[in-house]
C-alpha cells in the first residue's frame, strides 16, 4: 500500500541537527552517566504557540489547525504521520498491525490497552466502527464526510479486531484519513454522556495528553496522561499560547516566553540568514495554496480573451517575490511539491504584449476592476504589485479590503449576490496531504460554493472524481496535473505560491515538524 | 441627590439601548457571518443551516435584538458562535488584562499629572509653568497608537528593554509587561490630568477660606496641601472617570500593538469575523463599565467635598 | 457649586469657552504668542508640503521591490517601503489625503452639528430632549468601536473615515449651537425683532451664528488632530483609504507590519501625524488664549 504515499522532503536547517547534536554530548559528559542524561530528557514544559485558540475538538466537526494538533495529543487515530520522516509517512499508531485484504477490505488489530479517561474503559474495534462510521454517516453532516466517503462500513472481528470495507477504492485512505483527525477513535459511550456532540471540553481522552488547564483566548495547559503507554512523549506539561500573529509569536519567542513558535513570513529572509539568539530556524514549504481568482460569471469578465490577458499581464514571479519578500517561490498549481499531482509548469506566462494584444481584440478599453483581498500584509503587498502590473496593459484596478467575516462570503451564493460582482480575488486555501483536498473546491457542484470562479468543466469534474479512487500513482499524477492544466486554460486562475512556514525553537528542544511545518507537539523532545 | 443619580442611570440605559439597537441594525445590514468560519470550508449548507438555526441567527432582525434584551434581564448575553462558549464567561476572561492595563494606565496618568498640576499652579506664570502647559498639550495632542508604536519600536525594538509581549503570568512579568502600554494608554492623560488640577486649584486659592488661612499665617506649604489640593483635586476625578471610558477605546490599539490579551483585542477580533453576539456583548459590558465608573467618581466627590456635601444635605 | 455644575463644567477638558467678543489685532496677537506662530508655522509647512508633493522626482505609488527596505539616503530622503516605493514621496501626498479629509470631514461636522444644535435650540421640548439623547448615544459609544461597526457596514473607504469623524465630532458642536440658540431665543432683542416680523432662518443667521462662530472654529481647530488621528487610526487598522493611496495612517500600518525589517516606515508615518498634531492644538490654544483673555490669564 505504500505505492500511494507520497514523500514530501524536508529542508531543515543543518544547524537544528548540529545543536542538538552538541546539546546532547554536553549532557553526557557532564554527568558521565547516560542514564542520567537519558532521564533528564524527560519532564518539564514545552512552552509553544498555538496559532488560534481551540474552537472544536470533536473528530467529526473539528475547524482549525489548532484544533486538529491539539488533537493529536488527546485522542489516538489509527495511524499517525511518522514523526522520524521527513516525508509523509503514514505509520500505525492505535494499529497495531494492518492488512490489506483486496481494494475495498482494510484489515486491523488494535493495539491493546490504550485506556480512556474516566468510566469508559478500553479501546476497543467498536469504537473504530463508531468513530469512523460516525465521520462517514451522511446524517451526521461532517465537514469531513469526505474523507470516509467510500466507507461502506467497519466490520467488528474480535474484541481488538475488524474490517474497513470500503465499497469502492479510496486513494486518500492512508494519506488523508487515517493519519488526520477522522481516522481518531473515541468511545460511543462518551457521546452519549454529553448528548452526542461536544466543542471545546471533551468528555474523554486516551491520547499522550491530557487538558490541564483551558483559560480561553489566553492558554492551554496540557498534562502528560500517565495511562498513555504507546510512546513515551518527552514533556510533562505543554503550555500552549494562542496567538494568532505570528509576529507577536515572533516577539514573544525571542523575548523567551516561547520555546516555539512560527516566524512572519516577512521575517523568514532574515531569520534564514541570522537565526535568532539561543535558537534555531527551520524552513518548511507549507500545503496551503495561494491563487488569484477571476470570476467568469461577472459581466465584465466573461470574455475569456479578457481572463487570459489578465493572466498574460501578471507576472506571479513578481508578485510572490515582492509580498514574501523572497521568501516563497511561485508556483503553477495548488498541490504542493512532493505530492502527487505536483504541476511544474505554467500554460500562460508573463508577456505584456500579447496581453495587450487579447484586450485590443477583445474591444477593450480602459478596463477597470475590482479585486477583493483579506487585511494581510502578504495579501495588501501582492495586490499592490498587480495592480502596478495590470496598470502597465492599461487595466486600472481598485482594491477591496475586508475582513474575514465578509471576505468568506464574497462568493457563496447562499449569502447574497456579491457573487456575482466579484471580480479579481486573492485566496488561500488549507490542504491535508493528499491531491484530491486541493481539487475537490473547484468542481462544478462548488460553483457558488468555494468555487468563485465559477469554473465548470465536465472533464475536470469526471477527472476528480476518478482520481479519488485510482490506486495507480503514476496515473493519479497524470490526472491531477491535466486537472490544473483545465484550470489555468479557463482563464480563471492566476497560480501564485505555496505558503512558507518558518519554525522558531530554542535550544534544547527537538522539533518534530510535519514536512508542512506543521508542529506535532506530542513528538517535541529534549535535547 | 438620589433622585439625580436615578435619572442618570434610567439614561444611560436608553442610550445603551439605542447604541445596541444601531449596532444590530448595522451589523446586520451586510451579508456574511461567523458561521462558516465556526465551521470551516468543509462544512455542508445543511451543516450551516442547522448551526445558524442554533445560534439563532436565522432569525429576523427585530426577534434577534428582542431576544437579546430579555436575555439580558436574565443575565445572560448570549454564546461565541465561534467557540459556542457564553459571551459573558469569554468577555470576564479578557476583564482583567484590560482593567490592570487601565490601571496602569491610570498610575501613569494620575502622578506626575498631579505633580505638574500642583506645581504649575504654585509657580503661574513662570517659564515651567508655561513648559508644562505647553507639554500638557503636546501629550494630549498625540495619538496613543502612534505613542504606543514608537515606544515599541524604540524601547522594545531598538533597545531590547521591554522585550516582552502579551500579558505576562507572574506578578513580575505582569508588571513589566504593562509598563510600555500603559504609558502609551496614560501618556496622554498627564496633560489632561495636570491642566484640569491646575484651573481648579487656581480657582480654589481665590476662595475665602484660602485668604483666611493665609492672614492666620499658616505655612505655604500646609495650605496648598491641606486646603487647596484637598477641594481642588475633585474635578480630576470627575476627568479622570470619562477618561476610563475614552482609554477603553484606546485598550484596543495598546492590545493590538503590543499583542496583549485584552477587552480592545476581543472586540476587534469578533468585529472582523463578525462573531456578532461577542460584539455586542462587549460594547454592552464597556458602556456600562463606563457609566458606573463615572457614577463612582461622582459618588466619590459627593462623599469628598463639603460643598457638594452641604448642598445635597439641604 | 452643585454637582450638576461641576460635571458639566469639566466634562471635556478642551472645550472652548463662551463666546466673546473679537478683540482688534487679534491675528497680531495669535502671531505674537510663540506657541501660536509655532503652530501656525507647523500647519503652515503641512499644506506647503501638501502644495509641493508632485515636485517630488518619485510616484507615490511606484513600485521598485528590489530596493525595499532602503534607508534613507540622498535618493530617498526616508528610505524605502516594503514595495520599495519612496517614503518621503508617500508622506508628502500623505499631507494632500490628511488635510483634504480633515477640512471636509470638520466642514460637513459642523454643518450638521450646527444644523441639530439649532433645530434642538428652536424645537419642542420633545424633540430637543430626543435629539439631546441621540447627541449623548453617539459620544457613548467609544470612537474605535463605532469605526468597526461603520466599516463593516460601508467597506473600508475614505467616506467611512469622514462617517466616522461626523458622528464623532457633531455632537459638541450641536451642544454649542443649542445652548446659544437657547439663551437667544428668548433674548428681549430677538423677540422684538420675531415681533417686528423676522423670522427663524434670520435670527439663526444674525444672531446666533455669528456669536457662535468663534468658539465653534476653536473647536474645530482643535479638533482637526483628532481627525487626522481618526483617519490614521482607521487605515491603521486597515479599515480606511484604499491601497496604494498614501496616507499617513496606511504607511504606518505597513510600517507596523514591517516593523522588525526597517524602522524608517513607522518613523514616516508617525512624524507628520504628531507634527500636525501638534500644529494645530499649538494653534487651537493660541486662539483660545486671544479671544478669551480670562482664560489667558489663568
Amino acid at each position: 500500500m505504500t505505492r500511494v504515499l507520497n514523500t514530501l522532503s524536508r529542508r531543515r536547517f543543518l544547524q537544528s541537527s548540529l545543536v542538538a547534536g552538541a546539546g546532547a554530548g554536553l549532557a553526557t559528559g557532564m554527568f558521565g552517566h547516560s542514564a542520567f542524561a537519558a532521564t533528564s530528557t524527560q519532564g518539564g514544559t514545552l512552552r509553544g504557540q498555538l496559532f488560534a485558540d481551540i474552537s472544536n475538538l470533536d473528530p467529526a466537526y473539528w475547524t482549525s489547525a489548532s484544533d486538529s494538533l491539539v488533537m493529536a495529543c488527546l485522542f489516538v487515530p489509527a495511524f499517525q504521520f511518522d514523526p522520524h520522516s521527513d516525508a509523509f509517512t503514514p505509520k500505525p499508531l492505535a494499529f497495531k498491525s494492518y492488512e490489506i485484504v483486496d481494494d475495498t477490505h482494510v484489515a486491523f488489530e488494535l493495539n491493546q490497552g490504550i485506556m480512556y479517561s474516566g468510566e469508559f474503559g478500553e479501546m476497543t474495534a467498536k469504537d473504530v466502527k463508531f468513530s469512523f462510521e460516525r465521520i462517514g454517516d451522511p446524517a451526521n453532516d461532517s465537514p469531513y464526510q469526505g474523507d470516509w466517503a467510500q466507507l461502506d462500513h467497519v466490520e467488528v472481528t474480535g474484541k481488538y479486531t475488524g474490517t474497513i470495507v470500503l465499497k469502492a477504492p479510496f486513494a486518500p485512505l492512508f494519506t488523508s484519513t487515517l493519519p488526520t483527525p477522522s481516522g481518531m477513535i473515541l468511545p460511543e459511550a462518551a457521546f452519549k454522556a454529553v448528548g452526542g456532540k461536544f466543542t471545546t471540553e471533551p468528555p474523554v481522552t486516551s491520547g499522550p495528553y491530557r487538558i490541564k488547564e483551558w483559560t480561553p483566548r489566553t492558554r492551554l495547559v496540557l498534562e502528560k496522561n500517565p495511562d498513555f503507554t504507546l510512546y513515551e512523549p518527552a514533556f510533562d506539561i505543554l503550555d500552549l499560547t494562542p496567538i494568532e500573529d505570528n509576529k507577536t509569536a515572533e516577539l514573544g519567542f525571542e523575548a523567551g516566553d516561547l520555546d516555539y513558535a512560527q516566524s512572519a513570513i516577512s521575517s523568514i529572509p532574515r531569520y534564514e540568514k541570522n537565526p535568532p539568539k539561543d535558537g534555531h530556524f527551520v524552513f518548511s514549504t507549507g500545503l496551503n495554496y495561494n491563487w488569484m481568482g477571476i470570476n467568469q460569471d461577472n459581466e465584465t469578465l466573461k470574455d475569456q480573451r479578457v481572463r487570459r490577458a489578465l493572466q498574460h499581464a501578471i507576472s506571479s514571479e513578481v508578485v510572490v517575490e515582492a509580498a514574501y519578500l523572497g521568501a516563497a517561490k511561485s508556483c503553477a498549481g495548488v498541490i504542493a511539491p512532493g505530492l502527487i499531482g505536483h504541476r511544474e509548469e505554467n500554460l500562460y506566462g508573463y508577456d505584456p504584449d500579447k496581453a495587450r494584444a487579447l484586450l485590443a481584440e477583445a474591444g477593450v478599453n480602459g478596463l477597470n476592476l475590482t479585486m477583493s483581498i483579506q487585511q494581510t500584509a502578504e495579501d495588501l503587498a501582492a495586490a499592490q504589485v498587480i495592480q502596478a502590473l495590470l496598470a502597465d496593459v492599461g487595466v486600472t484596478l481598485e482594491i477591496n479590503q475586508y475582513e474575514s467575516g465578509t471576505f468568506w462570503s464574497l462568493g457563496i451564493e447562499a449569502d447574497g449576490d456579491s457573487w456575482k460582482d466579484v471580480q479579481l480575488f486573492l485566496l488561500s486555501f488549507t490542504m491535508q496531504p493528499d491531491p484530491s483536498w486541493a481539487t475537490a473546491w473547484f468542481t462544478s457542484e462548488q460553483v457558488g460554493v468555494w468555487n468563485w470562479q465559477r469554473f465548470s468543466s465536465e472533464e475536470y469534474d469526471k477527472l476528480n472524481a476518478d482520481a479519488q479512487v485510482e490506486l495507480d500513482s503514476d496515473k493519479r499524477d497524470q490526472m491531477y496535473v491535466k486537472m490544473q492544466d483545465l484550470m489555468e486554460e479557463s482563464g480563471d486562475f492566476v497560480f501564485l505560491n505555496f505558503e512558507p512556514v518558518g519554525s522558531l525553537v530554542r535550544n534544547g528542544f527537538d522539533e518534530v515538524l510535519r514536512p508542512d511545518g506543521i508542529p506535532q507537539f506530542e513528538h517535541f523532545k529534549k535535547v | 441627590m438620589l433622585t439625580y443619580m436615578l435619572k442618570r442611570i434610567a439614561l444611560s440605559v436608553v442610550v445603551v439601548v439605542i447604541v445596541i439597537a444601531a449596532l444590530f441594525v448595522m451589523i446586520h445590514a451586510v451579508p456574511g457571518d461567523p458561521v462558516r468560519i465556526a465551521l470551516g470550508p468543509r462544512a455542508s449548507e445543511a451543516l450551516i443551516a442547522a448551526y445558524r438555526e442554533r445560534m439563532g441567527l436565522d432569525q429576523s432582525l427585530l426577534v434577534q435584538m428582542l431576544k437579546f434584551y430579555v436575555a439580558i434581564l436574565h443575565g445572560d448575553l448570549g454564546q461565541d458562535v465561534i467557540s459556542s462558549n457564553p459571551v459573558l464567561t469569554v468577555i470576564l476572561a479578557q476583564l482583567p488584562d484590560t482593567l490592570r492595563l487601565i490601571g496602569g494606565a491610570m498610575i501613569v496618568a494620575v502622578v506626575p499629572g498631579i505633580l505638574l498640576g500642583v506645581f504649575s499652579a504654585i509657580h503661574r506664570g513662570s517659564v515651567m509653568d508655561r513648559l508644562t502647559s505647553i507639554l500638557s498639550v503636546s501629550v494630549m495632542a498625540v495619538p496613543s497608537f502612534v505613542i504606543a508604536i514608537y515606544l515599541l519600536l524604540f524601547f522594545s525594538i531598538q533597545l531590547g528593554w521591554f522585550p516582552a509581549i502579551g500579558a505576562g503570568r507572574t506578578a513580575p512579568e505582569i508588571v513589566w509587561r504593562l509598563i510600555l502600554p500603559s504609558l502609551a494608554l496614560g501618556l496622554a492623560w498627564i496633560g489632561y490630568t495636570a491642566r484640569i488640577l491646575r484651573a481648579s486649584m487656581l480657582e480654589v486659592m481665590e476662595e475665602n477660606h484660602v485668604s483666611t488661612a493665609r492672614a492666620f499665617g499658616l505655612p505655604e506649604r500646609r495650605i496648598m496641601f491641606n486646603y487647596v489640593l484637598r477641594i481642588a483635586i475633585l474635578p480630576t476625578i470627575t476627568v479622570l472617570g470619562l477618561g476610563i471610558g475614552q482609554m477603553l477605546s484606546g485598550a484596543v490599539f495598546a492590545e493590538i500593538v503590543f499583542g496583549r490579551p485584552g477587552i480592545g483585542k476581543l472586540v476587534f477580533d469578533a468585529i472582523i469575523a463578525r462573531n456578532y453576539p461577542v460584539v455586542t456583548g462587549t460594547v454592552l459590558v464597556t458602556t456600562v463599565f463606563f457609566v458606573f465608573v463615572n457614577l463612582v467618581a461622582d459618588l466619590l466627590i459627593a462623599w469628598l467635598d463639603p460643598r457638594v456635601r452641604n448642598d445635597l444635605a439641604k | 457649586m452643585t454637582l450638576q455644575n461641576n460635571t458639566a463644567q469639566t466634562t471635556d477638558p478642551t472645550e472652548a469657552p463662551s463666546a466673546k467678543r473679537r478683540p482688534k489685532g487679534a491675528l497680531l496677537r495669535l502671531i505674537s504668542d510663540p506657541l501660536g506662530a509655532l503652530g501656525l508655522g507647523l500647519i503652515l509647512l503641512t499644506v506647503l508640503v501638501a502644495i509641493a508633493a508632485p515636485l517630488s522626482p518619485y510616484a507615490p505609488s511606484a513600485l521598485d521591490p528590489i530596493h525595499r527596505f532602503a534607508g534613507p539616503s540622498d535618493l530617498h530622503l526616508l528610505g524605502t517601503d516594503n514595495l520599495g516605493r519612496d517614503l518621503f514621496t508617500r508622506v508628502l501626498y500623505g499631507a494632500r489625503i490628511a488635510l483634504s479629509i480633515s477640512i471636509l470631514s470638520t466642514a460637513l461636522a459642523l454643518i450638521l452639528g450646527l444644523f441639530l444644535g439649532v433645530l434642538a435650540g428652536f424645537a419642542p421640548r420633545w424633540l430637543d430632549n430626543m435629539l439631546l439623547l441621540l447627541l449623548d448615544a453617539a459620544k457613548s459609544v467609544p470612537t474605535v468601536m463605532l469605526a468597526l461597526v461603520l466599516v463593516t457596514f460601508t467597506g473600508p473607504s475614505l467616506w467611512a473615515v469622514v462617517i466616522v469623524v461626523i458622528l464623532v465630532n457633531s455632537p459638541a458642536y450641536a451642544r454649542i449651537a443649542r445652548t446659544q440658540t437657547m439663551t437667544l431665543r428668548h433674548a428681549d432683542f430677538v423677540d422684538a425683532e420675531r415681533a417686528l416680523g423676522a423670522n427663524a432662518m434670520r435670527i439663526v443667521f444674525v444672531h446666533v451664528l455669528p456669536n457662535i462662530v468663534g468658539p465653534i472654529l476653536i473647536l474645530a481647530a482643535m479638533d482637526i488632530p483628532i481627525v487626522v488621528g481618526i483617519e490614521a487610526g482607521m487605515s491603521f487598522l486597515g479599515l480606511g483609504v484604499r491601497p496604494p493611496t498614501p496616507s499617513w495612517g496606511s504607511i504606518l500600518y505597513d510600517g507596523f507590519s514591517y516593523i522588525r525589517d526597517s524602522a524608517w516606515m513607522v518613523i514616516a508615518g508617525g512624524l507628520p501625524i504628531v507634527i500636525t498634531a501638534l500644529g494645530f492644538t499649538f494653534l487651537g490654544e493660541a486662539l483660545r488664549d486671544t479671544f478669551d483673555p480670562k482664560m489667558a490669564k489663568k
